[in-house]
């Protein structure tokens, strides 16, 4: 009857949404909107990656229990990855789920689902590295049934075998060339990712290989001149496109830089180890590992005059130090110390227009040398990736008879340093140690530094519980299907 | 002719036991007739329903008088005959009934006397004459009846005694000491008697049938009080009714609970039935400041308004189906009767003025405090010269509150034919609000009519029109800091003016905040409402007890609210010059419209039964179309609409459809009026959940004890009945219709490949596509007594109502994905118990104007529980029982609803060693702070240690009334009251927190200092460190009060002077409301509610709009 049959008029909702190949786009870039969430790529992702780790210290609220190891099932970034991951996955899986119903170009439409099962990939990767095995959802969410709304844990393998057809199917649908989106390179670079946190050295020496074959991808010269990330297209893999605005903020420069002149302070959270006290310093700072001499991604400044070609500190000590006319020293402590320059941001707070890497190609070339030399040794071809970084960061070439590197052991603890000083600050070098830490369980010693060893520091004791993020309070309590993970 | 004011809910008449008409013969004078044929023929003569219970006229024979020019007259004549004398309830609805009084058939006394005439006049209290007014010569058939203008002429034996009855009138006698003109008799409304008649949804019940628990209040009830609408005039008059004016801002909504709170998140108002149209208000605004919403049920005229009956119970508020949970409020208005049209005139002008100030702090008390607390907290003080003071000390409360004038014109004139009746009304009402630039008024025009066509149909129409304009400029349940006026009126500073030198409105130079006065004169925020709410219907008769009637009707509302908010707004002044200024703009158009069929059926199944069936069907739907929009950046404030605004803010339209289709069947079925029984049925099919249909039976049963052989005659009591039922309610009324959808929104956008963004659209909302109705189930016992021949009657019930499935809002886990983290389930259910008493007494009833008093009064008790909320998983991923907290309350399983939850305190710290030895307070406490109790005993004090310490629901709320006459005065006197409940007094959280650049209560003055240890007032420091001022007991205050709510005392001027200004009737009187209150709650009103219609949020005191003390003058006239 008329009468009782009431759609809900001013709201969209699945009996009105997806009808159309426009809708299909909405869909999609919603699902990439995602990859912008306080949660994900414009905050606590990248904090995660950086804070706990060797790279940095912070004495400041949520921040500061994840720099101490003391991090609970409360603490904010435990709820806001989960939270932000799966909204993220809900979006995707609206996208997996509707658009095949949709009359449209066919081409356009196999396009759009390939990069919605890239991104859903994507957050369930970021998912199983730190909370191990999580609820695999895999259809948009939109009943309150409890056998809908409350899922179990699926177990670790059963996420990297959905993530690994996520990313085949990608893989086939997706184009070589598709600026801000998603392209093979991604989804390949994605792969060796994946594969290299399984340990799977082969497999993802043939994905980061599938990337650098293509030829499309090279490391721009001058590496200053790849911050901000604004879509330098020839060492850009994928990018999250921030806006400044409402349709897009990066937070981090507002956490990593000095105040604004303004009123507005926020206490950044985010500081290099460098010249910390020795209270707060980790086992490996940053300055046992920087040739400071040489190479340019890092400069040390002691004069007024600051080089602004480099990206990372300068001295805590140093007065009258202006970056820009918008960034300067104040007279709160919080301004004091080396701070990284990867996003120089604007001033309105937390509304930075400045992109964020995902997957660039330097941390392919270094994937595959990591994966190649695992695989077999040094080799000329790992020698090869690994100089391809090291001379864009004017470091002199390795070669095959520098004698220090001969073993693979060697090569090894080269090819994280050579991460640990690319990479520092786009929020990899957590998930490496916890890499390395995985490794460690099988091959005792393997890497000089793992996240046990940070671990060790800070709690005391060897705690192998602290790999893996407790589960989100809010989740426990409200989905009784879950065990929380052992040691919280 | 004599007719009385007929409800059109007429779709029913109840008879009791329908007469038989047997053959029609002619009888002379001479013969005699059995009563009973005698009462069928009438009826059918006069088209009437005559109803007597079948004991009373059984083989009865009396001549067959036909004297009589009316019904009534005959019926006068012939029934004392037979010891018995009739009501007239309506128009076409006769009860007879015993007369105690008549000593014997046409007994003549022995000594013969002479006959004298005697005429005079028959008026109510008001001095309206009174047609219609049976008068009967004592002991003797021998009566005539009063004419339009209430006069009579009789002749009869000098020294006998003249019976006045009508019903609904205390009947007097007065004796005959000679011939006279000037018999002048008032008579005296009889409360018991105006309930006899119960409208009880689809049709009416006579009192003494009734098996459910319903309330009747009448129109002299309402109209006492002056207030804008019916729901305010409810309060205290009925049991089990509570009615809370939440704020005294004009016209604003009224709060009313039948029988507690039963639902979380749906709402908890009764259904209104208004003429037969369903009405459940919703007070939305689109420009919302505060809590307060314009009350859609002020469109109606409490003086149209003939009587209002409340289904309390669930098997009298079944028939109402999925919207009755809440009880239902069956409004009944005026109807024209047969006769000369009469008009009538009321009027009254009052004012109304603040009830109390508060006492805060004047500008040396407050810069002494405001230094100490700097200081205390080392920071710079803010007067470093106490002896040159800024050369102001502003009294905020004497700026912002005024005198205002309340008044109220009305005019209606009603008539009617034997074949027509109407009433047409129209009134002005227009209430100032006593905070400036706040206020109330309400155009309203009402008509009933309807038309008989022939014998058999009837067709007829209730409207009522009203414009309605509320001035919500007052910023209510709002702090200081955010513009609030009430509170900002008591915490702004005393040494800054309200405008200086210059006419610049002074600011507080130690805080953003706002100068109370200015925001009031620079904004404006109204909202313009034109409401119709009516019928029109059919009736036909297709025999003379089955008729079936249709019926269409409407609730129409359109509210158009404009806000300007000028460049000199105070609070903008700090802005940078091109935002300043700013205008909003809302829209709504609701239509909801309805059209029901009825069919009433009263088959003839013998002497000892009467069975009334009803059988019945109604769709309704709503539509709701809403927008709003906003601009701010005005240059000039010569043009307020957003046309002239320079940045556009914010646009949004929505609409929302909603459909109802029900059916519904009803019995009434009594034996020898001694077992009474009603069962009921509604199917309704909701368009708000996928499963549209749901069932709500009920079943009544009733037992006259005193129409039981064993029960004795002569007994004190002249009537006992003891009721029981069940009936089954729901309630729908999600704030959202849409709530079991899921949604997307717009608004997740991202950068395309070719740099540009574009637009995107996400998941919001989970939808809950297996979502019900809340079901309420509730039981009722009762007891209703007569004592005295009813001079005395006494109603009592005890209910026990359970709703179960409410309509809960449950935290999802986040790994849903949804990005709005609950969902609306059918979770946890809430218990409702209480007792209810009304006592009715006459306690002196006067003969011809002399002295009358009688008493109303009415208790309700009400437990309210939380029976479970459902579970969900603790840390430890155990299920626990799910408890809700909110800012200050807790829904808690076994606790009631709206629990305060906060802190416990424990005096003030002395010393640093007893700070050392207590339980661990964060923020290093000082002496002079409040030392907290650590509840659970873990040594730390943190919000694990917040526990339940205040209930907001009374223990019991009660109401008494007195009227008193004495020849041409009346005086009555209306107490209520509420008892037990608790106050959070978020009011003195903010002026006695001693924290900041506020002004403060003069209770601080007692503030801890070394030098001033005995006290229970913490010491002042900026930014409150320890936090003294958090959520705790110390905010908690017993709510009980005792209230004068209305006093009125009216005179009625004689006759013999007013006739000769052609005016039948005049009273004047003159009427205060909230009098005097007894209470120890130290705000400015114990009746106050922030947040007026939420069952969990319940009982705070913030920054409400206080009430007013009322005086006012009236007048009723009749010509």
């Amino acid at each position: 009857c008329d009468i009782l049959d009431k759609p809900p008029l001013p709201s969209i909702s699945p009996e009105n949404f997806f009808q159309s190949a426009d809708d299909a786009e909405a869909g999609l870039t919603a699902a990439y909107d995602a990859l912008q969430g306080t949660g994900l790529y414009s905050q606590d992702l990248i904090a995660v990656g950086e804070m706990p780790s060797d790279n940095c210290t912070s004495n400041n609220g949520d921040v500061a229990s994840l720099d101490r190891i003391s991090w609970t099932p409360t603490t904010s970034q435990v709820y806001n990855i989960w939270r932000d991951s799966y909204l993220g996955i809900n979006r995707a899986n609206a996208v997996i789920r509707y658009v095949p119903t949709i009359t449209m170009d066919e081409a356009r439409r196999k396009q759009i689902l390939g990069e919605a099962y890239f991104l859903r990939a994507l957050h369930y990767y970021n998912l199983v590295k730190l909370y191990g095995g999580v609820p695999l959802r895999l259809e948009p969410t939109e009943s309150g049934e409890q056998s809908v709304i409350a899922l179990p844990r699926a177990t670790v393998e059963a996420v990297y075998t959905q993530i690994v057809a996520d990313l085949t199917a990608a893989d086939a649908a997706v184009p070589a060339s598709n600026a801000n989106r998603v392209t093979n390179g991604a989804v390949n670079s994605l792969l060796a990712k994946v594969y290299l946190t399984q340990r799977q050295w082969g497999a993802a020496v043939t994905a980061a290989n599938k990337v650098i074959s293509t030829g499309r991808y090279s490391l721009v010269t001058n590496f200053k001149g790849l911050f901000p990330a604004e879509n330098k297209v020839s060492e850009t893999i994928l990018e999250v496109q921030n806006q400044g605005n409402a349709d897009g903020n990066n937070i981090l420069p507002d956490l990593l830089l000095p105040s604004p002149p303004a009123t507005y302070s926020f206490p950044k959270f985010n500081i290099p180890t460098l010249f910390l006290s020795k209270e707060n310093e980790k086992p490996t700072d940053l300055t046992s590992v920087v040739d400071t001499v040489n190479d340019r991604r890092w400069s040390r400044v002691s004069t007024t005059t600051v080089r602004v070609d480099t990206v990372l500190y300068v001295r805590r000590d140093y007065a009258s130090f202006v970056l820009s006319s918008s960034r300067s020293r104040g007279a709160s402590s919080n301004d004091l110390g080396p701070f990284v320059y990867k996003w120089p941001g604007a001033p309105n707070a937390f509304n930075s227009p400045d992109n964020t890497y995902i997957l660039r190609y330097a941390d392919v070339l270094l994937m595959y040398a990591e994966a190649a030399n695992e695989q077999a040794g040094p080799s000329a071809d790992v020698l090869e990736k690994l100089n391809l970084v090291r001379t864009r960061a004017g470091l002199a070439a390795l070669t095959p008879v520098s004698p220090q590197y001969a073993s693979k052991k060697a090569m090894r603890d080269e090819i994280d340093r050579q991460r640990r000083l690319e990479l520092a600050f786009e929020g990899e070098r957590w998930y490496d140690l916890l890499r390395y830490a995985r490794h460690n369980q099988a091959e005792a010693g393997a890497h000089a530094v793992t996240a046990l060893d940070i671990i060790q520091q800070r709690l005391n004791r060897p705690d192998a519980n602290y790999l893996l993020f407790p589960l989100p309070q809010a989740e426990i309590n409200n989905n009784a299907q879950l065990q929380q993970n052992p040691g919280y | 002719a004599l007719l009385v004011p007929t409800p059109d809910v007429l779709a029913a008449p109840t008879q009791l036991l329908a007469a038989n008409y047997s053959n029609q013969r002619t009888a002379s004078r001479a013969e005699t007739v059995a009563l009973k044929d005698l009462l069928g023929r009438w009826e059918k003569e006069y088209n009437v329903t005559i109803f007597y219970e079948s004991d009373l006229v059984r083989n009865k024979r009396v001549p067959a008088q036909a004297d009589g020019a009316t019904l009534d007259a005959k019926m006068a004549e012939v029934l004392p005959q037979a010891a018995l004398t009739f009501k007239k309830l309506r128009a076409d609805y006769y009860l007879v009934v015993e007369n105690s009084n008549t000593v014997s058939t046409a007994k003549t006394a022995n000594v013969s006397v002479a006959d004298v005439t005697v005429s005079g006049r028959v008026t109510q209290a008001n001095g309206e004459g009174l047609p219609g007014v049976t008068v009967v010569v004592k002991g003797t058939a021998n009566g005539a009846s009063t004419d339009v203008e209430g006069r009579f002429s009789l002749t009869v034996p000098e020294g006998s005694t003249l019976v006045f009855s009508y019903v609904g009138y205390v009947r007097q006698e007065v004796p005959v000491a000679g011939a006279t003109t000037a018999l002048n008799v008032t008579l005296v409304e009889d409360t018991k008697a105006l309930g006899e008649v119960v409208v009880v949804g689809y049709g009416t019940l006579a009192r003494q049938e009734l098996t459910t628990a319903v309330s009747s209040v009448g129109a002299q009830q309402i109209e006492r009080q002056k207030v804008a609408g019916f729901d305010q005039a409810l309060q205290g008059q009925a049991p089990g009714v509570q009615v809370t004016a939440p704020t005294g801002a004009p016209g604003a909504g009224i709060n009313v609970r039948i029988r507690g709170n039963s639902s979380l998140n749906s709402s908890n108002s009764p259904l209104y039935v208004i003429d037969g149209v369903p009405v459940l208000p919703t007070y939305d605004r689109e420009l919302s400041v505060g809590n307060q919403k314009p009350n859609p049920l002020n469109a109606i005229n409490p003086a149209d308004i003939e009587s209002i009956d409340v289904l309390k119970d669930g098997a009298a508020a079944a028939i109402y189906g999925v919207r009755a949970s809440n009880g239902v409020v069956v409004i009944t208005t005026k109807r024209g009767r047969s006769g000369k049209p009469q008009v009538g005139f009321n009027a009254y002008y009052g004012v109304q003025s603040l009830r109390k100030k508060l006492d805060v702090l004047n500008s040396r008390q407050f810069a002494e405090y405001y230094n100490e607390s700097q200081a205390n907290a080392g920071a710079a003080i803010g007067y470093p010269d106490l002896n040159n003071l800024p050369p102001y000390d502003t009294d905020w409360q004497d700026e912002v509150y005024r005198t205002a004038a309340i008044q109220n014109y009305q005019l209606n004139v009603s008539g009617g034919t034997d074949k027509t009746h109407y009433y047409v009304g129209g009134g002005y009402f227009k209430q100032d609000g006593i905070i400036l630039n706040s206020g109330f008024d309400r155009f309203n025009f009402k008509l009933n009519f309807d038309q008989k066509a022939g014998e058999k149909f009837r067709v007829g129409t209730n409207l009522n029109l009203s414009r309605t304009n509320t001035n919500g400029s007052v910023r209510s349940e709002l702090g200081l800091g955010n513009s609030g006026t009430v509170l900002g009126t008591l915490a702004q500073i005393p040494t800054i003016p309200v405008r200086d030198a210059n006419g610049t409105y002074g600011l507080n130079p130690f805080s953003l905040s706002d100068n109370p006065v200015g925001n009031l004169l620079e904004s404006s925020n109204k909202s313009l409402s034109y409401q119709v709410i009516g019928n029109v219907f059919g009736e036909y008769n297709i025999l003379k007890n089955l008729q079936v009637r249709s019926s269409i009707g409407i609730d129409f509302r359109t509210q158009l609210e404009n806000e300007f908010i000028t460049r000199n707004y105070p609070g903008t002044s700090r802005a940078d010059a091109s935002t300043r200024g700013s205008g909003r703009t809302g829209t709504t158009l609701q239509n909801i419209w309805l059209w029901e069929n009825t069919v009433t059926y009263n088959p003839n199944i013998g002497d000892k039964h009467s069975l009334q069936l009803l059988v019945g069907q109604s769709v309704q739907a709503s539509n709701r179309f809403a927008s709003n929009a906003s601009v701010r950046g005005y240059a000039s404030n010569a043009v307020p609409y957003l046309s002239a605004g320079t940045e556009r803010l914010g646009t949004s339209s929505y609409e929302e459809e909603w459909g109802l289709t029900s059916l519904f069947a009803r019995a009434i079925y009594s034996y020898e009026d001694r077992y009474l029984a009603t069962v009921s049925l509604r199917q309704d099919g909701t368009s708000r959940f996928d499963e549209h249909y749901g069932y709500f039976p009920a079943v009544a049963l009733g037992w006259r004890i005193s129409k039981e052989n064993f029960f004795p005659q002569n007994s004190k009591v002249s009537d006992l009945k003891l009721r029981g039922s069940f009936g089954s309610n729901g309630n729908q009324d999600l704030s959202y219709t849409y709530q079991r959808f899921s949604s997307y929104v717009v608004g997740a956008n991202y950068t395309g490949n070719s740099g540009t963004v574009q637009g995107g659209i996400r998941p919001d909302r989970i939808g809950n596509r297996s979502l019900k109705w809340e079901t309420s189930n509730q039981y009722d016992l009762g007891l209703d007594l007569g004592m005295f021949n009813d001079r005395l009657t006494l109603t009592a019930d005890a209910y026990l109502k359970r709703s179960k499935d409410l309509l809960l809002s449950v935290p999802l886990a986040p790994s849903t994905g949804a990005q709005v983290l609950d969902i609306i389930q059918n979770v946890g259910s809430v218990e409702n118990k209480g007792l209810e008493f009304a006592l009715n007494t006459a306690n002196v009833q006067g003969q011809n104007g002399g002295f009358t008093w009688s008493t109303n009064l009415n208790v309700s008790l009400n437990r309210n529980k939380i029976l479970d909320l459902g579970t969900l998983a603790n840390d430890e991923g155990d299920l626990v029982d799910r408890t809700i907290i909110y800012d200050y309350s807790i829904s808690q399983k076994g606790k009631p609803l709206g629990s305060f939850y906060g802190f416990k305190t424990q005096g003030i710290f002395q010393t640093q060693d007893e700070i050392s030895s207590a339980p661990t307070q964060p923020n290093n406490p000082q002496p002079g702070d409040i030392r907290f109790v650590d509840v659970n005993g873990d040594g730390v004090i943190n919000n694990d240690d917040r526990t339940i310490i205040g209930n907001p629901n009374p223990k019991a709320i009660a109401g008494v009334t007195n009227t008193f006459s004495f020849k041409g005065l009346d005086l009555s006197v209306f107490f209520q009251g509420s008892f037990g409940n608790d106050i959070y007094n978020a009011n003195r959280q903010a002026l006695e927190s001693l924290t900041g650049p506020v002004n403060q209560l003069t209770t601080v003055l007692d503030r801890w200092t070394p030098t001033n240890t005995n006290t229970s007032i913490p010491r002042a420091v900026y930014n409150d460190p320890n936090n003294n001022g958090r959520f705790s007991n110390r905010w908690i205050e017993d709510g009980s009060y005792v209230r004068l709510k209305n006093l009125t005392l009216g005179y009625t001027l004689p006759t013999s002077i007013i006739n000769k200004a052609r005016i039948s009737s005049l009273r004047v009187y003159v009427s205060g409301q909230n009098l005097l209150t007894w209470t120890d709650y130290s705000g400015y009103d114990p009746e106050v509610s922030a947040d007026p219609f939420s069952s969990t949020g319940l009982g705070r005191d913030f920054g409400v709009y206080p009430q007013a003390r009322t005086y006012t003058v009236g007048l009723n006239a009749n010509f």
